[in-house]
């Protein structure tokens, strides 16, 4: 049986990367996406295979309390799914909804990748700082060789190019 | 037809110009612009907001100006599609124009991120190809081994 894993689809940019990424997993894994969603900019959620969680930054809204709520709804939404299923990995790229996720990750021990954006060419995403400091992924890389610091956790294994 | 896609947010300088270089005559083609949630309404073009249907625009065109996402300008290399991409300098760490400079020194994309310089950057546009959709990518395939290798935490 394959193991089962959820990526974290965040359209836009993150998206194409992630396509980039596990356009063939589908042989070796069961995918599952997590499509974070807000009021302003739905992502098709049409198949079986994807959950709706709460998409926790959007840099258009700069509304705290909106940013809170969304951060804790999509921490619950994914321990609901996580309780459901036996999932063995994580991956995100680029998301700040993994912070929520991977704290929720952590709860049952789920495998997560984090790969910063191949956008981020001169230093480390926020959110990859964020997630370093708090030792939430199980590994995160950087698509930029100059960015790789193995002492901090943070390691290059090539881009997507 | 010239197609002008500025992804998910919006980047009304963008659209702005456009619209003025197309009221000026100096863009004469059939301009079509995808404006996302900006505010600005071009006057001189067609636009919509956003659409699922976006490759099939891009095939139809002839040149794509792009804003300088990820997801847009390596699409574009993958359609092998002639395109001009211009940095959104507003958007968080100017992370566009670091991109788009980084890509340069690895493709020969055209990219600007001063608007003044885009009919000139329209007349040399972009056109390359080869890249790789097929997970062809080393990080692809470190990932897939590492999922498969290492056990969970």
């Amino acid at each position: 049986m394959k193991p089962k894993i959820l990526i974290i689809n965040d359209g836009g940019g993150f998206s194409f990367q992630t396509k980039c990424l596990t356009s063939d997993y589908e042989k070796d894994f069961e995918i599952f996406y997590l499509v974070p969603q807000d009021k302003d900019m739905n992502l098709t959620v049409d198949t079986k295979n994807s959950f709706p969680i709460s998409k926790v930054t959007a840099i258009y809204n700069k509304n705290m309390i909106y940013k809170v709520t969304a951060f804790i709804t999509c921490f619950f939404q994914t321990v609901k799914i996580l309780r459901q299923n036996d999932y063995s990995s994580i991956i995100a790229i680029g998301t700040s909804t993994a912070v929520p996720v991977f704290m929720a990750a952590k709860l049952f021990k789920v495998k997560t990748v984090f790969i910063d954006s191949i956008t981020r060419v001169n230093d480390l995403s926020q959110t990859a700082k964020i997630l370093l400091k708090l030792k939430l992924p199980t590994k995160t890389l950087t698509q930029w060789e100059s960015l790789s610091s193995p002492s901090d956790n943070v390691f290059y294994e090539g881009n997507i190019l | 037809m010239i197609f002008v896609t500025i992804g998910t947010f919006n980047f009304d300088p963008l659209i702005e110009h456009i619209d003025s270089l197309v009221e000026q005559n100096i863009i004469q083609e059939r301009v079509i612009c995808q404006i996302g949630n900006g505010s600005y309404i071009p006057k001189n073009c067609e636009y919509f907001k956003y659409t699922k249907e976006i490759e099939s625009y891009i095939l139809k065109s002839d040149l794509v100006i792009s804003h300088g996402g990820t997801g847009s300008i390596l699409g574009l290399i993958s359609l092998n599609k002639p395109f001009v991409a211009v940095a959104n300098t507003s958007l968080a760490d100017n992370h566009q124009a670091e991109f788009l400079k980084k890509l340069s020194e690895e493709r020969p994309i055209q990219w600007i991120s001063d608007l003044t310089k885009l009919p000139l950057a329209i007349s040399n546009p972009t056109k390359i190809s080869n890249h790789n959709k097929e997970s062809g990518n080393s990080l692809s395939k470190y990932v897939r081994q590492y999922l498969l290798d290492t056990p969970s935490k």
